[in-house]
């Protein structure tokens, strides 16, 4: 196996490698860059029934290359088994106002951060050969895909993605309901947010996911800004909700405080429905949200 | 309290600057995005209480820091009890005399510890903020501080002459007086001796002096005060003039150190207030060192003397008629004591007889017609000098020669450049000068030495001045001796070129001034690489004779200054650190703006923990 000396995408800082190209092109490579760093997952959409074979790809299981076949042809192929189990995801994406804001300018927004994200993860699904749809919302559902496993799906979650959005509201409870009714069967089910919302508004449709069978996963989108307040004397305002405070830097070990409190209610408060919790910093390279959704993935098996 | 800048107290109205930042806080007009504004306002209920407090602790703690820095700025004084013990520091100088006298013996001890101890109770006196010197004799300057005071106190030793007391207090007051604004404070602790303070002394005003001085009078004392070798080149022989400082005839042993061993060549006694000369045959020749020395007693300091002889053959002269009579009767009597012989080493004669090589002593013509013949066989001889026009009398300025009157003259007038050695002149002129040529040496006097010229030839000095022109600018350079006190400073003289002090490395001084050795005793001069001289350190006669002044004498001579007296120990301390004064609060006030800075940059730096 030949051994590459180009960084992994999915390891870069997210802002310089989303500055190299288009929405979806920067999906595959943090998703190849992923993948190659995978060593061995059970099941990669492989199942009993063989299907076709295909080029091996690194993070290939090498339990599936046909070995006859390198010996007699000098290139590696794997055997393709037929998908009895896919798996539906659903993400559940939120794209109102505060998603689009960043604490400082050589960062994605927080809007842009999940973009690139949820594209990555619909590229990584469907190459399991999982069924992956997306709905997005603001102060409602402004685009739902159901969840589909076929060769267009790709396109039009990308199409999806690149809708407009940034309404004054989010809709999550809205939204999340709209993904129970896209996922029929027991699926998974990834909510990515700043969580800027009441927490009453999400608590009944995610305890009505998790009693359908889904596994749910919430991403909590952070700018480095919000988590380590460093901004100057200044009236501070919240244009989604209009909240309008007057602060200054010797609030920020308060506001640290307060910001810890506000996650670990968060997370009790996920804990006590079953639903995963992850804080997502648009600092931190793709691999690491990239990893903990994949982690979601793998808990269904 | 008072402020010796109250208008720097306006600047604490710059307090009123973190007070309306404080109010006008909340009125920022900056408007900025932040989505997460709901945990701030969060953060802002939860923590109103702890937020207040903060925000008020630090305000208040800048309005402190302003405050405190516009006190300190306004120079705050105030009587308090602080480090000082409730007065206001000084700045003290302490002059200790140590001059030799100083090293007598009374009561057990030498004057000088007793001195020593009245300066460490001083010193124990001193406060923390207080400024403390210690001025020697000699006018050096030690210390600063109380320890380096004591360090410096602790190491004084004896002088081996009288210093300067009164250049020492001089001192003193200066160094006082430049300690940034304290109030500067003398002591001098003296012994008193009369000799020491020969003349009233102009110290700077604005400086508290204080006389400690014992007041006692003085013990006996014995002291060679003077040992001379007469005349001072011996051929081979010569005397030795001994006196002394006692109260009875005092034995005493003259030696001469001939090779590396002293060997004694005059023994005896000798009456006080009556010089004794001894007639001396020493065994060695050249450049020798001897000294005189009587019995120690109290003071041991002054009861060896130095000097230093030539000792060589007599050089051979002869006289020509043009030299004049006076000259031939004195190179007579100069023959008779063995100072010079006879023969063709040395010739005396008129410069117009001048002429063919050799050490020559020339003498201006009687008449001058005569003048313009002696020009000639000057320049023939190539004696860079010629007689000029006649001068007005005039007396000889050498002391040795008595102020002797020169009535006929000529101006001695060079013909090129060529350095001038003066052996004698008149009212600042060149009357008697000595140089070399290639054809030798040569002395030339601008008058005819007969009466009708000059009187020296009649005086009592004539003779043993022209024996030691002779010996000394014609026989070879011998060159001189010279008498100095200890740590005196000079000068090279012109005929060395370095000075061989005992015990240490061949000194090459050049034109530059140098402090002769401290210690008494005797060097040799060299030039290119021979003795040509000697420097003989000896204490001053002066320092011999103890008699002291009491202490209003020692400072009626200070002059009009304010000059205490210190009779009674406790009172005269009192007096010294006397003035309960305000101390400034300057430094206070910095140091507590500073504790005030460190609470501030805590209170701001500090994290709260436990973030996600």
């Amino acid at each position: 196996m030949e051994s590459t000396k180009a960084p992994r995408a999915d390891l870069l800082d997210p802002a310089a490698i989303a500055a190299l190209g288009r929405l979806e092109v920067v999906a595959r490579w943090v998703v190849d860059g992923f993948m190659a760093g995978l060593h061995r997952s059970p099941r990669k959409g492989f199942s009993v029934e063989f299907a076709e074979y295909r080029p091996y790809q690194p993070g290939d299981d090498p339990r599936y290359i046909d070995w006859k076949i390198a010996a007699r042809a000098d290139r590696w192929v794997v055997r393709q088994y037929e998908e009895e189990t896919n798996l539906r995801a659903t993400i559940v994406l939120d794209v109102s106002r505060s998603m689009a804001w960043k604490g400082s300018a050589s960062r994605l927004t927080k809007l842009e951060y999940s973009d690139r994200l949820a594209a990555a993860l619909t590229l990584l699904l469907l190459r399991q050969r999982d069924a992956v749809g997306i709905v997005r919302f603001d102060s409602r559902v402004r685009s739902a895909v159901p969840p589909r496993a076929s060769r267009g799906q790709w396109r039009r979650v990308i199409g999806a993605l690149e809708e407009p959005g940034a309404g004054l509201a989010s809709a999550a409870g809205e939204g999340l309901r709209q993904a129970a009714r896209l996922v029929r069967r027991r699926g998974l089910v990834l909510l990515i947010t700043d969580l800027l919302l009441d927490r009453e508004e999400i608590e009944d449709p995610l305890r009505a996911l998790r009693a359908a069978g889904h596994d749910v996963t919430v991403l909590h989108v952070l700018d480095p800004a919000e988590r380590d307040f460093t901004a100057g004397d200044a009236i501070y305002h919240d244009p989604e909700s209009g909240i309008e405070v007057p602060a200054a830097p010797h609030v920020r070990d308060a506001y640290r405080e307060t910001l810890g409190a506000v996650t670990a209610e968060w997370r009790e408060a996920f804990g006590r429905l079953g639903v995963g919790y992850e804080i997502v910093d648009t600092g931190m390279p793709f691999a690491l949200p990239l990893r903990r959704a994949f982690a979601a993935r793998e808990r269904l098996y | 309290m008072s402020f010796l800048a109250p208008l720097w107290m306006l600047l604490a109205g710059a307090a009123a600057v973190p007070l309306l930042l404080h109010l006008l806080r909340r009125r920022s007009r900056v408007r900025a995005e932040f989505p997460a504004a709901r945990y701030l306002a969060r953060a802002e209920r939860e923590h109103s209480r702890s937020l207040r407090l903060r925000n008020l602790l630090l305000m208040l703690l800048r309005v402190g820091i302003l405050l405190l820095l516009a006190f300190a700025a306004a120079r705050p004084a105030a009587r308090w009890s602080g480090w000082t013990g409730g007065r206001s520091p000084v700045a003290l100088a302490v002059v200790v005399d140590n001059s030799l006298s100083t090293s007598v013996v009374e009561n057990g001890q030498p004057v000088l510890a007793s001195l020593r101890d009245t300066a460490q109770s001083i010193l124990a006196g001193a406060g923390e903020l207080d400024r403390v010197w210690i001025v020697t004799a000699d006018g050096r300057v030690q210390g600063g501080s109380i320890a380096s005071a004591r360090t410096a106190l602790a190491a004084i030793r004896p002088l081996a002459g009288a210093g300067d007391i009164g250049g020492a207090v001089r001192v003193a007051a200066v160094t006082a007086s430049g300690a940034g604004g304290l109030p500067p404070r003398v002591v001098v602790l003296t012994d008193g001796q009369r000799t020491a303070w020969p003349s009233r002394v102009e110290v700077p005003g604005g400086v508290e002096y204080m006389v400690v001085a014992p007041g006692s009078a003085a013990p006996p004392n014995r002291g060679v005060v003077a040992a001379t070798p007469r005349p001072a080149w011996w051929t081979p022989r010569g005397i030795l003039t001994i006196a002394v400082h006692a109260e009875d005839t005092v034995a005493f042993r003259g030696a001469l150190l001939e090779g590396s061993v002293p060997r004694t060549v005059a023994r005896g006694s000798v009456v006080p207030g009556v010089p004794q000369s001894i007639r001396v045959a020493p065994t060695d020749t050249g450049w020798i060192a001897g000294h005189v020395e009587i019995d120690p007693d109290e003071m041991p300091g002054d009861d060896t003397r130095y000097f230093a002889v030539w000792v060589g053959e007599a050089p051979r002269v002869m006289v020509t008629a043009g030299a004049g009579p006076f000259v031939r009767s004195a190179v007579d009597v100069m023959k008779e004591e063995g100072r010079v012989a006879e023969g063709t080493g040395i010739r005396l004669m008129g410069a117009h007889e001048v002429e063919g090589s050799g050490p020559v002593f020339l003498t201006a013509p009687a008449h001058p017609s005569q003048v313009g013949a002696a020009n000639q066989a000057l320049a023939r001889r190539g004696i860079p000098w010629r007689l000029g026009d006649a001068r007005p009398p005039g007396r000889l300025s050498e002391a040795a020669l008595g102020g002797a009157e020169v009535r006929q003259r000529f101006a001695l007038v060079a013909t090129s450049a060529a350095p001038i050695d003066t052996v004698a002149s008149v009212d600042g002129e060149p009357w008697a000068i000595a140089g070399t040529t290639a054809a030798g040496r040569f002395v030339l006097v601008a008058s005819a030495l007969v009466p009708e010229a000059t009187a020296l030839p009649v005086r009592a000095g004539f003779v043993p001045w022209l024996s030691a022109t002779l010996l000394a600018r014609l026989a070879g350079g011998r060159g001189d001796v010279l008498n100095v006190s200890p740590g005196a400073v000079m000068r090279m003289p012109p005929w060395a070129d370095s000075l061989l002090v005992e015990g240490e490395e061949a000194r090459a001084i050049g034109d530059a001034e140098f402090v002769a050795p401290a210690a008494p005793g005797v060097h040799f001069f060299s030039r290119d690489g021979r003795r040509v001289g000697a420097l003989v350190v000896n204490v001053e006669e002066s320092e011999s004779v103890l008699a002291r002044m009491d202490g209003s004498e020692v400072a009626g001579l200070l002059g009009d200054r304010q000059v205490r007296l210190a009779h009674d120990e406790p009172r005269w301390r009192d007096a010294l650190f006397a003035g309960r004064g305000t101390r400034s609060l300057v430094v206070p006030a910095l140091m507590a703006a500073l504790v005030l800075l460190t609470l501030e940059l805590a209170a701001t730096s500090i994290r709260a923990r436990g973030v996600a």
